[in-house]
């Protein structure tokens, strides 16, 4: 064989081209699912935003309302919040591999660090806070009425258990993306 | 109605760029797909992902630099994403500097056909880093230092630099090759 780039050129490839309606309409694709995503976010926090104030509307005591309160607000925070740390930033088409490379890791630090301050920054403090002005005062009062407190057993079961794999599933992404993070210096350590 | 024909203005451009991109580079770029993933399945997507892209970007190319740079910029750097996102894969990766040290298989003999041939060189290229599997495959493709570095970000120099080792390493693995 005389040069390895004869291999390279002659080797046998498929012919390939899109046309430019279908190109058009993956572009379409992608924007709609991209904004769908968005819109989800933002949907599901004013619908959780809307039932919370209701039940604030409706909640007799003052607890309760002030429970109630803090949820609604805190789902329409939850949905800015998410949409803004989750959401991917943009990358010039023609960046080379240094910009890509340094894209991708702030992205990776990103998420991260979103997941590292998650009480801070999608305000579960207050989630909780809001949970507990809500139910506190039905533990309270279902000491004399035990059949409530049996009623609301289930929902407090599933969250602790949501607690738990939450806690868990937020680890496990951490420490992934930590070696991601670390698999990526590494790399730039040997170019260098 | 001018804003429409504006639109409909950069639509053409944007697609004839595309049509012509696609007719000088279309191979190169199946070829390019090759040396990032394996699997055809995969490959046809990434294929797919690349054409994507460079359409798009046309929308933004000024013709600072010429159409071939910009394809191969887009080209690599959406194959590189995608070697990037595989972590179990980029683990696996070494530079041009330590290729040596990982064995390789009927290193050193001389390839009896080219279908062996591209298969070692398939081998070669798939161990690689990102930025040395964008200058090998360049290289490859007979872009000289300059185009290479306008493509990667790195000076001629240090692709000049990078371009011997892989001339010394296909040597290695290829048995007598000759350069021009």
């Amino acid at each position: 064989m005389n040069d390895p780039r004869d291999a390279w050129q002659n080797q046998p490839t498929e012919p390939f081209r899109m046309s430019a309606d279908l190109l058009r309409y993956k572009a379409r694709q992608r924007h709609a699912k991209a904004r769908f995503s968005a819109a989800l976010s933002i949907a599901l926090g004013l619908i959780l935003c809307f039932c919370f104030a209701a039940s604030c509307y409706m909640a007799r005591e003052t607890l309760p309302r002030l429970g109630w309160g803090v949820l609604s607000l805190w789902s329409l925070y939850f949905a800015a919040h998410t949409y803004r740390w989750v959401r991917p930033g943009g990358l010039a088409p023609d960046a080379n591999l240094s910009t890509c490379r340094a894209f991708y890791r702030a992205q990776l630090e990103k998420e991260r660090d979103y997941g590292l301050h998650i009480w801070r920054r999608s305000g579960l403090t207050f989630c909780f806070l809001g949970i507990a002005l809500v139910f506190v005062p039905v533990v309270v009062h279902s000491w004399k009425t035990p059949q409530v407190l049996r009623n609301a057993l289930p929902f407090f079961i599933l969250l602790a258990a949501w607690a738990v794999a939450f806690v868990r599933m937020n680890k496990q992404k951490r420490r992934r993306l930590h070696e991601d993070i670390a698999e990526l210096n590494a790399s730039e350590m040997d170019k260098s | 109605m001018e804003g429409s024909a504006a639109i409909s203005d950069r639509d053409t451009s944007q697609d004839s760029l595309y049509a012509q991109a696609a007719a000088a580079h279309g191979t190169a770029l199946d070829r390019l797909a090759r040396a990032y993933e394996l699997d055809p399945e995969i490959r046809r997507d990434l294929l797919q992902e690349i054409h994507l892209q460079i359409w798009t970007s046309f929308a933004q190319f000024d013709g600072r630099c010429s159409l071939r740079t910009w394809v191969y910029r887009i080209a690599h750097n959406v194959a590189t994403r995608h070697v990037i996102r595989q972590s179990r894969v980029r683990s696996r990766l070494v530079s041009i500097e330590n290729i040596e040290t990982v064995a390789g298989d009927d290193r050193g003999e001389l390839a009896a056909s080219q279908a062996e041939a591209l298969q070692r060189l398939s081998a070669l290229i798939q161990r690689l880093k990102p930025l040395d599997r964008q200058i090998i495959v360049s290289y490859l493709e007979d872009m000289d230092a300059v185009a290479i570095g306008e493509i990667t970000g790195l000076s001629p120099a240090n692709v000049a630099m990078k371009v011997h080792r892989i001339k010394a390493i296909l040597r290695r693995w290829f048995g007598e090759v000759r350069f021009p």
